[in-house]
């Protein structure tokens, strides 16, 4: 499938804010049925400007379906895995597009975008089993040095619960990690933190809750393959962590980067102020994004060597 | 025993730049900080530069803290007057009990588990900081002249920031080797007292009028009614600055009117044909710095002082010997040769994360976000920093911006309650291949050897662009151009 065009007008912050606080009323709205969610995600998510020449084929890895984004050019110099957000239980690979479609364009790489299966449906371990099956599937191609694990929202805590499962397994670990907006922490409440939950035009500590609890089932959502922030996070290779100023998961990424960095790993970490949760998806019509884009280029390129 | 000492903030530097950071503490309420500098006393360059006619080319009106207006005894003040000024506002400010004097920084090398710098004093004490703030200025180490026999000169010789006042010109025979900033402010001078002076110069410069005048009490009793003349002074003035910049960085066409000045004033001074081709520059006006004189031309146009322009040679025991062969003796040599201004911070040594060099990362020329910040060298802010020079507007302007910037950092810092800030390497690495092509449009890159370029004729030193355009890009601290590092702490439960 051919796909993209050019698009580089940047919105001012206030006008998107306002499509934000949209889809928190119409689509992360735990009023909503799941069905409802993501049928509305989906169709929201359509737009977002891609490079001309973006290519998107689809493939099976290991009986798991990937969206494989590259530019035009088909140098592919790295790969990088990303886990689309949606708290476990809605989203698809069509979310990221944008961002991988631009990264992959910027970056000369080649940007997988896994469907892992979703809670309700498939609780925890469905999503992090299926993300070991496409990690398994990627390393038999590609050496683990040329790859990058990445996800934003709770793609990235599916991504550095990933990273920490290859680690304890004594696998040869990916390049690095890039964790956008990540929610790292499922069983905190996020509804003490009133000055966040004000801010955050995006997600809901209702929302929040209902996601954890579709994901984690039966289990104990503390659980540091659910909610990596538990884990010990020695031994990891370099970590890039993105986030915005406004959103009431931005705690989970200073608290990881604060452990990381204690447990001796590379972080990067940068904030966005009066940026939203998951903002870095919308390069081309976000100057704030463009710029996270730059730095998760300027980190593949130093992870990588490239 | 050494000492060490802890302080939020560690200032270098007690000049303009310095004592503006101090007092801009003061003002937010931060009151953990110190001052240090080698000399004895503050002032920076106008400390250094005691030199006979020794004042300030941009009018004191401009060059001057926005916040703390003057009145000035005259458009363009004394160097003691300008001094003065500095002292009287640090002391208003209460930053004496900040400064610590003969404290000069050997090294500031950056700890990055506690975050913290540890700058060394000669000596052996040793300061711990959160935060450095480097304001050592771009002009303050001499440069002297690689001449052969520059030793065997076997009588008193010395650089103009480094003035000599023991020894008495009057009657004696004084050469004087370059036609700088420096040396058209005190070559003047000398020739009212020496009996002849030989001024030797390598690239002639474009010496425009100054407009120079005592404030007639009565205009000095309106500025002080009437604040607001003296800013619309100070406007005015900025605005012609932006003038002259707009021909040094949109086209030199622009500098007709300069030109035309500068040609008048030649012409009325120097009647000398084969003299005034000798102040006739080859190169574009304001490639190397434009300076500002009126007496210049009238003084190369007397009688005792000769302008020589055959390159030296070498200098010997009793004067100088010029590439024609011919000697002329001399009594006293002055150099007006100007300062090292493409190694910034040296010999101070910093030396940022991973131990690398601040030397080594500036090998190529000297670069930094904005002037201020370099990547790697977290929580250190440069005032007058790579790139933040000017040609054509008053330096203070400059500073105060910088010095906003650096508190707001600062404060950003404590909110964020982090270890250490530290820009992100792209985004300085975008903002100087901007300069870069700004750079190679200017009059600084086109084609003259100048203090502001490197020896393959990069500009390092000046900002290339309007000057306020320089303080709208500075006028918010963005955080998110910077990689944080929150206060560390072990994870929650695996501790």
């Amino acid at each position: 499938m051919k796909h993209g065009r050019d698009l580089d007008v940047h919105l001012p912050p206030a006008v998107l804010r306002i499509a934000v606080a949209d889809l928190r009323r119409y689509v992360l709205n735990p009023r909503l049925s799941w069905d409802v969610q993501r049928r509305r995600l989906e169709k929201s998510m359509r737009f977002g400007p891609s490079p001309r020449g973006t290519k998107i084929t689809e493939r099976d890895l290991n009986g798991v379906t990937a969206e494989i984004v590259t530019a035009g050019r088909a140098r592919a110099d790295v790969t990088i895995v990303h886990f689309h957000g949606g708290g476990y239980c809605i989203g698809s690979a069509s979310m990221a597009r944008s961002w991988a479609a631009t990264l992959a364009a910027k970056a000369d790489g080649q940007v997988i975008l896994p469907g892992y299966r979703l809670a309700p449906e498939h609780p925890f371990p469905a999503a992090l089993d299926d993300a070991r099956q496409v990690m398994k599937a990627v390393s038999g191609e590609t050496s683990p040095a040329s790859i990058v694990l990445s996800g934003d929202s709770a793609g990235a805590g599916l991504a550095l619960a990933l990273l920490l499962a290859l680690r304890d397994e004594g696998q040869e670990l990916p390049a690095g990690c890039v964790l956008l907006s990540p929610w790292l922490d499922l069983s905190a409440s996020r509804r003490a933190n009133t000055a966040l939950v004000r801010k955050d035009r995006l997600l809901s500590p209702a929302w929040l809750e209902a996601c954890a609890a579709a994901y984690a089932g039966e289990s104990d959502p503390s659980d540091p393959a659910m909610s990596p922030l538990h884990a010990s996070h020695q031994g990891l290779p370099p970590l890039l962590i993105q986030c915005g100023s406004d959103e009431i998961l931005a705690p989970d990424s200073e608290l990881l980067a604060a452990s990381a960095s204690a447990e001796g790993t590379d972080v990067t970490y940068t904030k966005w102020p009066r940026m939203w949760h998951d903002f870095a998806l919308q390069p081309g019509v976000l100057a704030a994004a463009d710029s996270a884009l730059a730095q998760t280029a300027w980190f593949l390129a130093k992870v990588t060597k490239t | 025993m050494y000492e060490k000492r802890s302080y939020r903030v560690v200032i270098v530097g007690a000049g303009f730049g310095g004592i503006g950071m101090a007092l801009a503490l003061k003002r937010a309420g931060i009151e953990d900080f110190v001052v240090v500098d080698a000399a004895s006393d503050l002032g920076g360059t106008w400390r250094d530069n005691t030199y006979p006619g020794a004042a300030c080319d941009v009018p004191a009106n401009l060059y001057s803290y926005s916040f703390r207006p003057q009145r000035w005894s005259r458009r363009y003040p004394s160097q003691q007057e300008t001094l003065a000024y500095l002292r009287t506002v640090a002391e208003e400010g209460g930053v004496g009990p900040h400064l610590r004097f003969g404290a000069r920084v050997i090294s500031a090398e950056f700890d990055e588990t506690p975050g913290d710098w540890n700058v060394t004093l000669e000596g052996g004490d040793t300061l711990i900081a959160k935060v450095v703030v480097s304001a050592v200025g771009q002009l303050n180490r001499p440069a002297l002249p690689d001449i052969t026999g520059r030793d065997d000169f076997a009588r008193p010789s010395w650089h103009s920031a480094r003035w000599n006042h023991d020894v008495d010109l009057a009657g004696k025979t004084v050469a004087v080797i370059g036609t700088g900033a420096s040396a058209i402010q005190f070559v003047p001078e000398v020739a009212k007292i020496a009996a002849h002076v030989d001024v030797y110069q390598r690239t002639p410069p474009y010496v425009l009028p100054k407009p120079d005048y005592p404030y007639p009490v009565r205009l000095q009793n309106t500025f002080d009614r009437l604040p607001v003349a003296r800013k619309a002074d100070r406007l005015r003035t900025f605005l012609y600055g932006e003038l002259l910049t707009s021909g040094f960085v949109l086209s030199p066409k622009l500098l007709a009117g300069p030109m035309r000045m500068w040609r008048r004033q030649l012409d009325a001074a120097i009647t000398d044909q084969a003299l005034r081709a000798k102040c006739v520059p080859d190169y574009v006006m304001g490639c190397k710095r434009v300076l500002f004189s009126g007496d210049w031309y009238p003084t190369l146009a007397l009688p005792d002082v000769a302008l020589v322009t055959d390159p030296i040679e070498r200098i010997v025991a009793d004067g100088v010997v010029t590439a024609d062969g011919q000697r002329r003796p001399a009594d006293i040599i002055i150099y007006g040769t100007g300062f090292k201004t493409l190694d910034f911070l040296a010999p101070m040594s910093v030396t940022g994360r991973g131990g690398v060099e601040l030397e080594d990362s500036w090998r190529n020329g000297a670069q930094a976000y904005l002037g201020i910040s370099v990547a790697g060298f977290p929580n250190f802010f440069v005032i007058y920093g790579p790139n933040t020079n000017l040609g054509g507007n008053s330096i203070i302007y400059m500073l105060e911006g910088q010095v906003n910037y650096a508190l707001a950092a600062i404060r950003a810092l404590h909110s964020e309650n982090a270890d250490w800030i530290d820009v992100r390497p792209e985004v300085q690495e975008e903002f100087n291949r901007w300069v870069k092509a700004a750079s190679s449009t200017s009059v600084w890159e086109s084609g003259c050897s100048s203090w502001y370029t490197t020896a393959s004729g990069r500009n390092t030193n000046n900002w290339p662009d309007h000057t306020f355009l320089y303080r709208y890009r500075i006028r918010n601290f963005d955080l998110s151009k910077y990689q944080v590092m929150p206060k560390r702490r072990v994870p929650v439960s695996a501790a």
